[in-house]
């Protein structure tokens, strides 16, 4: 129980204790997210959080939520007398990157041309999505900045890896732009 | 800079707040259920009103996530025996969808076909569903309301169908053409795209004579061959449709032996591929048509190879011929970039995402 703090009331008798933890917002609105890479190979946009710095992290709150997204991806279709079965796939000249989950290094991955009689160059694609959130590394507990990162997520097979991957389009071939918010607390 | 206003409050572990107008207030919070039709002006969702006017969007912040989901696609598998030979799952054509103006939030109709046999323009394959939920800024700067969106998306493709590429095509060839023969053919190689099957007409005889046989004598063989072209440029194929006649006669005293074969491949990256074989040995005659699928990507030429054989065995002269014709040959292929033809649409409401869970805050608040 706080005993200390600002107690604030309505006419109906309802009260807030202002205390610490009353989040404060930094930064908010929409982000035009980029169609490269950072320096770093890293991606997405930094928000500052100044004047505060060395903020830890359980002290901040971010959303981020994708509002125009785009996907990339191409067909086969193999008729089958008057019918028409499609296969979805990876579509060869996209920039897709995998991403580190530990460093965040973006890293090109190039799907295959579906070329005839070779089939490890037929990525098949089973799902897309679109991803967006905070991005920091495992190891950073305090911060200066806090960085949005977003993209379309596609799941495919590498066929010539025999491995499934989540590979990613950015900026106006994943997501476009997002809404977000960035807040803290004790501050 | 840090500010030089504002409360401070201080907990006893030492965390400090400074109270200043940046500062979250939650102006609404709870659950939504999102409408079954569009708004009056084809947009979609419910707006959060706030209690000021004209607030900018940097002061805004908004949680929507969807909780209560629904979505709508049709299924159709093919198989052989007990193998799955595909699996696709498509639009239903008995469902409303939508796709989404980014800028405005207007939605517009968008309908799946009813996977009717022969139309592919009429199966929209599905890649992906998800249910996705956020505010609808419609390119506002300022607010007085806020815009929750909530929806099932599906990525899914608005097939076309596809084109004859064969009007566009070059066409050239080596070996005999023969003339005057059974069918009317010409000895040319005309247009190949206007459906008459004889327009393509190129036939090999072997042996004497300019028709489509000839009179052999005991031991006597020969062979003819003819190799057409029909050059685009790079195209991918779904569909060939061959078009195709074929007439041996082993001799009227069945003295020899006759055979046609004809071949058609594609030209892949510098690689031909053979896709449709057809032979025929002995005294057989016929016309036949055969479509040929697959996806074959980067095609820049068709191929349609004729040989023939006649040869005559026994004590008497016969009468032999081996005959074939490529009546007709069409390459069918899409004619619509990826771009175009992936869409992005979405179900609403009971359709789609029926209700989202919400919460709207603003900084510096003073209604």
């Amino acid at each position: 129980m706080h005993t200390y703090g600002i107690k604030v009331y309505n006419t109906a008798g309802e009260f807030a204790l202002l205390t610490p933890k009353m989040a404060k917002i930094i930064a908010g609105g929409y982000l035009t997210m980029p169609n490269s890479l950072n320096g770093d190979n890293t991606y997405g946009t930094d928000i500052s959080l100044s004047p505060f710095t060395n903020v830890p992290r359980e002290d901040i709150g971010v959303i981020v939520q994708p509002s125009k997204v785009n996907w990339k991806a191409t067909i086969g279709c193999f008729q089958n007398g008057g019918s028409y079965p499609f296969g979805w796939y990876a579509k060869d000249g996209v920039a897709y990157y995998t991403k580190s989950d530990v460093t965040g290094v973006m890293s090109a991955w190039s799907a295959g041309a579906m070329v005839v009689n070779n089939i490890n160059t037929w990525d098949g694609m089973c799902n897309c999505f679109p991803l967006a959130g905070w991005d920091f590394l495992d190891a950073q507990t305090t911060f200066n900045n806090v960085r949005i990162w977003a993209a379309m997520t596609h799941i495919v097979y590498d066929y010539s890896a025999s491995q499934w991957l989540a590979v990613h389009t950015i900026g106006n071939q994943g997501v476009e732009e997002v809404n977000y918010m960035v807040f803290l607390k004790n501050r | 800079m840090p500010n030089e206003y504002g409360v401070r409050l201080q907990d006893l572990d030492g965390n400090i707040v400074k109270l200043v107008p940046d500062h979250m207030t939650v102006i609404s919070a709870g659950r939504v259920t999102m409408p079954n039709v569009l708004n009056g002006d084809n947009t979609y969702g419910v707006d959060i009103a706030l209690p000021v006017s004209n607030v900018p969007l940097a002061d805004i912040g908004v949680i929507a996530v969807p909780v209560k989901v629904n979505y709508n696609t049709d299924f159709v598998r093919w198989t052989s025996g007990a193998s799955l030979l595909y699996n696709t799952h498509y639009g239903k054509s008995a469902s409303t969808y939508y796709t989404r103006n980014d800028a405005n939030g207007v939605m517009s109709a968008f309908a799946c076909g009813a996977l009717t046999a022969g139309i592919k323009s009429a199966w929209n394959p599905v890649l992906s569903v998800y249910p996705t939920a956020f505010w609808d800024r419609m390119s506002q700067v300022n607010f007085n309301n806020v815009r929750i969106f909530g929806a099932t998306a599906y990525c899914v493709r608005d097939t076309n169908d596809d084109s004859d590429f064969s009007v566009s095509a070059s066409l050239s060839y080596t070996g005999n053409l023969v003339t005057g023969a059974w069918t009317g053919g010409d000895g040319t190689i005309n247009n190949i795209r206007d459906n008459n099957p004889l327009d393509w007409e190129a036939q090999t005889g072997s042996g004497a004579g300019t028709g489509h046989g000839g009179y052999y004598f005991p031991g006597t063989e020969a062979s003819n061959s003819v190799v057409m072209y029909e050059d685009f440029a790079a195209k991918t194929l779904n569909s060939i449709w061959i078009n195709y006649y074929w007439d041996n006669e082993n001799g009227v005293n069945y003295n020899g032996s006759s055979s046609t074969s004809i071949v058609v491949s594609l030209y892949i990256d510098s690689t031909w591929y053979d896709i449709f074989t057809f032979s025929s040995s002995g005294a057989t005659y016929g016309t036949d048509n055969a479509y040929v699928y697959g996806h074959w990507k980067n095609v820049t030429r068709i191929r349609a190879t004729i040989n023939t054989h006649t040869q005559c065995y026994y004590a008497h002269a016969d009468t032999l011929w081996a005959w074939g014709l490529i009546g007709d040959l069409h390459g069918y292929g899409p004619n619509y970039d990826d771009s175009v033809e992936n869409k992005l649409i979405y179900s609403i409401g009971n359709q789609g995402v029926e209700e989202v869970d919400y919460l709207v805050c603003m900084k510096k608040y003073n209604p």
